[in-house]
């Protein structure tokens, strides 16, 4: 095979694959015990249409479609592990004082995907070291749980103006985005609030959370390594 | 080759919003200067640069990252310069005019609060200090975030001339403010203005 050709198919197979990449804490047992319950926040998940502008369009449709999907994918993987788990609609939990924990976990895990996993990170902060705060005590005792799973996806797909333009763009030379989905995962430690495990997964074409057969790669990649 | 693009929901782009250009350096314990403001620190923060909203004369740093702690380091604002950028000329951002009172300062530094879209903004707890052997003002504020996250802070003003030098800190209310809040007012107790 000729070294361009390599080149190309070597780039292939990897926008195929789902890639991940998973942090844990320092310190963190190699598994909690077996019979540890875990309260699974329903997934945070939003999807859209990237249009020719480069405007997203969110669609309610897939959204609705991938949430389900990726809330069924995660519980079975639960199942698969012997655990017991009891769901939270953030939906119906976001006043007072749970309300500010959960929207608290959503900015911890944009800083984690911003500054956690990539490169140097902070240079104020020293190994992977993110928390919720004594706050979570409050989610353990409301769902008797000892740790909490939290699931959030952002998703564009290409209308058909969108990819008229990035093949016209692309004669030229230029590159535009096509959209995509990507995921990450927290696991809080809710007697700490330490959030013990994380993992970002980008999906590969075939793990389209619209579909549950799509839902179930990204959360088998997403997953994998979770310490349950 | 598919270019992927990292596509992030609201709480993301604020956080890219308020990243600097400049590349992250370690403020390790000890003195930092910006300009014409110093103050000493306790611990190792993050200097984060010029965010890219802010004007010119402000930095921020930070521990955990801007949506978990920030604090705004402010070097003289002089009459007519802004802390937020405008977005448009048709929506100007608050303006620093010299010999405002007391408490149209705080209304400055509230009212500049909004423009970095902060909502349900309160100010209280108003107390004089001093800021080397300056006359300065601080208070304490409460806000939230589009996404209905609680924010506690302090603001330290002082003026030399006809300009202001602002300490702004800003964290979650759950957890994070406290978590730093002994090492902020410590901070602030150091601080030093030129002129």
């Amino acid at each position: 095979m000729t070294r361009p050709v390599a080149l190309a198919a070597a780039c292939l197979m990897l926008a195929a694959c789902t890639t991940t990449n998973v942090r844990s804490a320092a310190g963190l047992p190699s598994a909690p015990q077996r019979n540890a319950q875990v309260v699974i926040a329903q997934p945070d998940i939003e999807l859209s249409v990237l249009t020719a502008s480069g405007l997203l369009e969110p669609r309610a449709d897939w959204t609705t479609s991938a949430t389900t999907n990726m809330q069924a994918a995660v519980e079975a993987t639960l199942k698969d592990r012997s655990h017991g788990f009891t769901v939270l609609d953030p939906a119906t939990a976001m006043e007072g004082r749970e309300g500010q924990v959960l929207r608290l976990k959503s900015a911890v895990g944009a800083s984690i995907l911003a500054y956690g996993l990539y490169g140097a990170g902070l240079p104020s902060k020293t190994g992977f070291d993110w928390t919720l705060g004594e706050g979570a005590r409050l989610l353990a005792v409301k769902y008797s749980s000892d740790y909490a799973l939290f699931v959030h996806g952002r998703g564009s797909f290409s209308s058909g103006g969108r990819v008229a333009m990035v093949i016209g763009a692309a004669a030229l030379g230029v590159s535009l985005p096509m959209g995509g989905q990507e995921a990450y995962a927290s696991l809080v430690e809710l007697k700490t609030g330490k959030v013990v495990w994380f993992n970002q997964a980008v999906a590969g074409p075939t793990a389209d959370m619209r579909s549950p057969e799509g839902a179930k790669l990204l959360t088998e990649a997403l997953l994998k390594d979770l310490p349950l | 080759m598919i270019v992927r693009t990292l596509r992030t929901a609201a709480a993301m782009a604020a956080v890219i919003s308020l990243s600097a250009c400049a590349a992250m350096e370690a403020v390790p314990a000890g003195p930092y200067v910006s300009g014409g403001h110093q103050i000493t620190v306790g611990r190792t923060w993050t200097d984060m640069g010029r965010p890219l909203d802010a004007s010119s004369g402000v930095r921020m740093l930070s521990i955990d990252g801007p949506q978990l702690n920030r604090l705004l380091v402010i070097d003289g604002l002089a009459p007519g310069e802004f802390i937020i950028r405008p977005a448009s000329r048709e929506r100007p951002t608050p303006t620093w005019t010299a010999g405002l009172t007391p408490t149209e300062q705080v209304e400055f530094l509230a009212d500049s609060l909004a423009a970095m879209q902060y909502h349900r903004i309160e100010t209280n707890n108003l107390r004089p200090v001093k800021v080397g052997e300056r006359s300065g003002l601080r208070f304490d504020i409460g806000a939230r975030t589009v996404d209905g996250l609680n924010i506690y802070g302090i603001a330290q003003l002082v003026g030399a001339g006809d300009r202001l030098y602002i300490l702004l800190y800003l964290a979650p209310a759950e957890h994070y403010f406290d978590a730093t809040r002994a090492e902020v007012e410590s901070i602030m107790a150091s601080a030093r203005v030129a002129g």
